[in-house]
Order: structure tokens, then sequence, then C-alpha cells
């Protein structure tokens, strides 16, 4: 599905991917662990296409396909999806109208029709549903005021609104108390798919106690220092990334 | 200088007459003082030059047959009830009668068969200076409405002004006037639309209004004021509301192009527990030029005013936006907000934004604050990262920006309008109508 090869990425000229490699298979989650500052966050940026992220070297192909010259929306088409860390306040824009434009605009870039106004109400309420996001919520503007759980829950309903070959979590679990944490959690596990591909950024196991990864990866310093299975991220939790050391 | 506006301006003298008295006041005013230019304070960042130099011919206007037809073409049916103002010459009889519990009447048959009714006002809410001294001298006609006290009037009162379309190359200019009397424990909402109808020439057209509002003691007034403009459209308008004690006043207005918008809208609280909304969002783009300027009497105790305009600006646009609270001695417990928020589109957009109080009493919460930014890239970002086109993204983020002020009107049918009027100027922004008002 994602194959990332040899990723270099500077930000003002400084470099925070420094060769990183992984290979994500179809249907499978593979979550990547690394301390604070190892380019986690710059990572789920540059696959999404934020700007302000220098690619100095290295590939990123989505089924084969260059995903790097693609502008965020292309890839959003594609089928790319971050579920944000922060996820962003857009005071003056509801929720439903928010989700409608996003879910059209993936379904005009793919040569769909359009859902009108109440086939998408049917869709956007069986979505929410998922993630037991109230539907107050909906009418409310896009993460105006909405508590941190709230924010996480939003992004997963998006997600399921979206449909993506390829999610990206980036720390979905900060700022998250133990019970949005196994709902979120809950919302992801039920949008595993054989033909779904997820990426776990996190900085703390715990999130992979519910979203139980294929395979973990440990970045640090911009690289790739161990991959492993679901119990690389215990004895991280146990030994620290000290020693994994760069 | 001669072949300019001023030659339009009569020497008059004082009859004793307070019609003739004030007309004179006002004449006399601009033929000594002449037109405010660069040196005055007021008018540092609005040039009126080129219009000054302009010789406008007075519209005749009240005659051309098919105006309201045309203006039902231009808005459609929008539920309230419509009076033209045609040159500001108020279409009465093709209006029908008004709301129950309101009284809508021409400004000239007030004058004659009615004139203690407006001799206290006129020229006094809005004092015959500047630009509203031109209006004072050269008004031929208007509309007085009268809302009995303790009617509570649903139908919103609609005056749409327009000049009727002069089709000849000479600049043409109109003054109309307004007066609305609203009595004691009345409610009710006034819309004013400037509207320029299709099929004019390429000549410019000048708008001076004078509006005056009088509220009585806890009467409520909702007033939305949208000018739509286009390079060819200059306005200069004056708005000026007093407010007796417990009144509530609540104004949304929304200039939308037009080569030359400017308002000054002043508000008085004569009694104490008085309360103004000061809404406004303002879109300009190209070399439009909008102005509004705001100032707010806190003569009474007890009032609170809160100012809240926001604007939109693209390519080489320029937008002042300066604002005053003066609360006056012995004010007490008086509370004046104010906020002015920019959204610039181009490095060669320009505004310039002052809010500022005037404080001569204690005990008084006030704040004051302006703001002139780009689009949020993280914003941006976030709904490009959700498969939504830049373009489209950028619309959203830019309608979202101005349409607080907006969301604040109370009739629906407005609403749709002024959000249409915005959306259609931005670049395929018609696709987002459908589905912003959810």
């Amino acid at each position: 599905m994602l194959k990332i090869e040899n990723l270099h990425v500077s930000v003002d000229g400084k470099a925070i991917l420094k060769g990183l490699s992984l290979e994500l298979p179809a249907g499978e989650v593979h979550a990547i662990m690394g301390p604070n500052g190892s380019g986690k966050s710059t990572l789920s940026h540059v696959l999404a296409g934020r700007d302000g992220y220098e690619v100095t070297e290295g590939s990123v192909t989505l089924l084969g396909e260059d995903l790097l010259d693609l502008s965020p929306e292309a890839r959003a088409a594609k089928g790319v999806f971050l579920a944000f860390q922060y996820p962003v306040e857009i005071p003056g824009v509801s929720n439903v109208y928010f989700l409608k434009a996003a879910v059209n605009s993936l379904r005009r870039a793919r040569g769909e029709a359009e859902m009108d106004a109440i086939e998408f109400m049917r869709f956007a309420r069986q979505k929410a549903k998922l993630v037991q996001l109230d539907a107050a919520l909906m009418k409310r503007p896009v993460n105006s005021g909405f508590s941190g759980g709230e924010k996480k829950r939003n992004e997963i309903f998006q997600m399921a609104a979206l449909e993506p070959r390829l999610a990206i979590l980036d720390e979905t679990d900060s700022g998250l108390d133990i019970d949005a944490l196994k709902i979120v959690s809950q919302g992801v596990n039920a949008l595993r798919a054989e033909d779904r591909s997820m990426l776990v950024i996190t900085h703390y196991q715990r999130l992979l106690d519910y979203i139980v990864p294929d395979q973990v990866h440990v970045l640090v310093d911009g690289k790739i220092v161990r991959s492993g299975d679901k119990t690389l991220a215990t004895q991280l939790e146990a030994r620290g990334y000290a020693e994994l050391g760069a | 200088m001669t072949d300019g506006l001023i030659s339009r301006v009569p020497s008059l003298s004082p009859t004793g007459d307070w019609l003739a008295d004030l007309r004179a006041r006002a004449s006399s005013h601009l033929l000594e003082e002449g037109f405010p230019g660069k040196k005055h304070e007021r008018w540092r960042f609005t040039s009126v030059r080129a219009l000054v130099d302009t010789a406008f011919e007075t519209t005749r206007g009240g005659d051309t047959e098919d105006v309201e037809a045309r203006v039902v073409d231009a808005l459609g049916d929008d539920g309230t009830w419509r009076l033209v103002l045609e040159s500001g010459h108020p279409r009465l009889t093709a209006a029908g009668t008004p709301p129950d519990g309101v009284s809508v009447r021409s400004l000239r048959d007030v004058i004659d068969n009615d004139a203690a009714l407006v001799a206290p006002l006129l020229g006094d809410i809005v004092a015959p200076e500047q630009f509203a001294a031109l209006n004072g001298a050269l008004f031929q006609d208007g509309v007085v409405i009268v809302v009995a006290p303790g009617a509570v009037v649903e139908q919103p009162i609609h005056l749409v002004y327009t000049d009727g379309g002069a089709t000849d190359a000479s600049s043409t200019a109109s003054y109309p006037r307004a007066m609305v009397i609203a009595g004691d424990n009345s409610q009710c909402t006034l819309i004013e639309s400037f509207i320029e109808l299709p099929g004019r020439g390429a000549s410019k057209h000048l708008t001076n209004v004078v509006a005056e509002l009088s509220i009585g003691a806890n009467a409520r007034l909702d007033h939305v004021r949208v000018t739509q403009g286009t390079e060819r459209s200059l306005q200069l308008g004056y708005l000026g509301a007093r407010l007796a004690r417990d009144a509530r006043y609540a104004s949304q207005v929304v200039a939308v192009g037009g080569a030359l918008t400017r308002l000054e809208l002043n508000v008085r609280f004569d009694g104490p527990g008085a309360e103004a909304e000061l809404d406004g969002a303002y879109h300009v783009q190209g070399t439009e030029h909008v102005d509004h300027h705001v100032r707010v009497e806190h003569v009474a105790g007890r009032c609170t005013s809160r100012v809240r305009y926001r604007g939109l600006l693209d390519d080489r646009s320029h937008a002042v936006f300066d604002v005053i609270g003066v609360v006056h001695e012995g004010a007490v417990g008086s509370a004046a907000h104010q906020e002015n928020r920019n959204l610039l589109l181009s490095d060669d957009a320009t505004v310039d934004t002052k809010p500022h109080l005037e404080i001569e009493c204690d005990e008084v919460t006030a704040s004051h604050g302006a703001t002139v930014g780009a689009l949020d890239d993280a914003q941006l970002f976030y709904l490009r990262s959700r498969a939504i086109p830049e373009e489209e993204a950028r619309n959203i983020l830019q309608f979202a920006f101005v349409r607080e002020p907006i969301d604040r009107i109370q009739h629906a049918p407005i609403v749709t309008r002024t959000s249409t009027a915005i959306l259609r100027r931005l670049p395929n922004g018609e696709g987002l109508m459908e589905g912003l008002s959810t």
C-alpha cells in the first residue's frame, strides 16, 4: 500500500528525517513510536502534503503512485487521511457543512455523483454512531469549543466518512482520558479493513493496548532504528528509547 | 471648482421657517467650509476629490413605470413589506398598505401637513455638516415611518433605494432621506437595501443618504442595512440613532463592493439602560473603497454598546474603519466594546482601522481591539487534507470569516441574499451557496 524509501526531509534547512524507509502492506496497522523530536509529526505532515517541508531525497508511493508531487487535496482523493494531533478549529463553518464539502469533493475527484443534503445526513448520522459523536456537534463550527476528546472523536468520524486507503493517526491518544481513548480506539478498530492500512504514530505504548499493531517501528533522529512485532512496544515502555540509542 | 458638486449647492437665507432655516444652515456650512478633504481627520483615508470635482445631475426619479417589477427581479420575494425609493422619492402607491401599527408617509407630505412630527428631529439626529449638509441642502423627498407605541410588527419594513436606472452619460446624484420614529415599547425590523438596477449606463451615481432613527423607551429596533455597489456607485451615507431609556437597537451593516461606500453611523444613548449591538461586514476587491465611521455616545448611564465589524479585502481594495466610543461624565455603569477584524487576501489591499475610546467617567467597562491578518495556513491545510480543493477551501474560509455579523440578521431571506452577494464575488463561489446556511 504505502512505500517510503530513503526519505530525507528538511524544515527551514534543518534535516529532520534522515533516510526513513518503511513498507506498509494493505490491511495492516503499523505503529511508529519515538521520542519527542524524532520526526514523527514531520512524517505525518509530509505524507499529507503540508507546505514548509522540503523533501531532499527519497520517495513515497501509494499503490505504486508517487505521492510527493500531489497537492494535499489530490492525496486525500487518492485515499490519504491524516487524523491531526491538533485538530484545527474553524469558526463560521459547521461541522456538517465541512464534512459534506469533503465527502463531495472526494466523490467529485473520483468521478462519482455528489450526495444531496438528505442522503448526506443519513450517511453522516450512521458514521457518527461509530465514535458516539453527539449530534449537537454536527451543527457546531468545526472543532470550535470542542473538548480534547470531542476533537479526536471528530477526527475519527471524518475518517469513517472519508473511507481512506491510508489512515495516518498522529498522536491520536494525546489529550485523551481512558474512556475517550477506548471510544476512539473502538472507532479505529471498526475501520480496520483488508484494503485499508493504518500508520499509528504515538509516543506512548498505551494506545497500542487498544489499537493492536501488526508491526512496530521505532523512529529515532529521523530514521527507523528498529522494527518488530507488538511486543517491541512493551519493551520500549519498560526500557525507554535511550537504550535503542541513535 | 465652480463646475463641481459645490455648484449644485444653492445659497439660501433663513426665513424663520424651520425647514428653510435648516436648509440655509446646511448650505452656508458647505459654502463656507467646503467639502472635507484629506486634512480633515475623519477623511484622511478616504479621498472624495474626484467626487467633489464632478457636477452631478440631480435625478428626478419617482416616475419610472416598472421599478417595482425590476426590484422584484433583483431581490426576489423576501417576505418583507417593500417600499421603493427611486432617487429618494417613495413610491407609496405601489407599496400598498404597510403592516398594522406602522404608518409610512412621504417626507414631503409630513413637512407640508404635519411638520411638528419631524421638525424636532430632522437635522438634529444627524447634524447638517459635511456631506450630511449636502443632503440637507438638496433633499427633495424621503420617507417617514412611525411605529405606534406598543406595536409589535412582525413583517420587516424594507426600504429599497435605487436610482431607477438613468441611461444617459451624465453622472447623477440622489439625496434620499429617511426617518423612523419608533414609539415607546414598540418592536420593529427595518431593512434598507441600496441596489443598482441592471440597465444603467456607464455613468456614475452618487447616493447621498441620511437616515435618522428615534427609538422610544423600551422599544426595540432591528436594522439591517445592505449596500450592493458596482464600479459606478458612490455612496456617502449618514445614519443616526437616538435611544431613549431601555431601548434596544441592533444594527447589521453589510457593504458589498462599490467604487466608494462610506457610512457614518452615530448612536446616542439619551436614556439609561439602553443597548446597541452594532455589527457589520464588508467585502471589497479590485479598487473598491469602503469606509465606516462609527461613533457611540454614552450620554446616559448603564447603557451597553457592542461594535463588531469584520472585513474581507482582496486585490488593491481599501477599507477604513474608525470607531469611537465616548462615555460622557456621569454615564456610570456604561459598557463600551469595540472590535474590528480584517482578512487581507492580497498584499496590495489596505486597511486603516482605529478603534478608540474617550472616557470621562469612572465605573465603566470598555474594550477595544483590531486585527488585520491573512488566511490561516493551518485551517487551509486542514480543509485541503480533507480533499477540498484549494480554491473552494479559500472561499469557505473567507466566507466563514465575514459571516458572523451576517448571521446576526434575524430575517433569513436577507441572510441568504447578503451571503449570496458575497459568495458570488469569490472565484467560483456560487457553488458554496447551497448548504452554507446549515
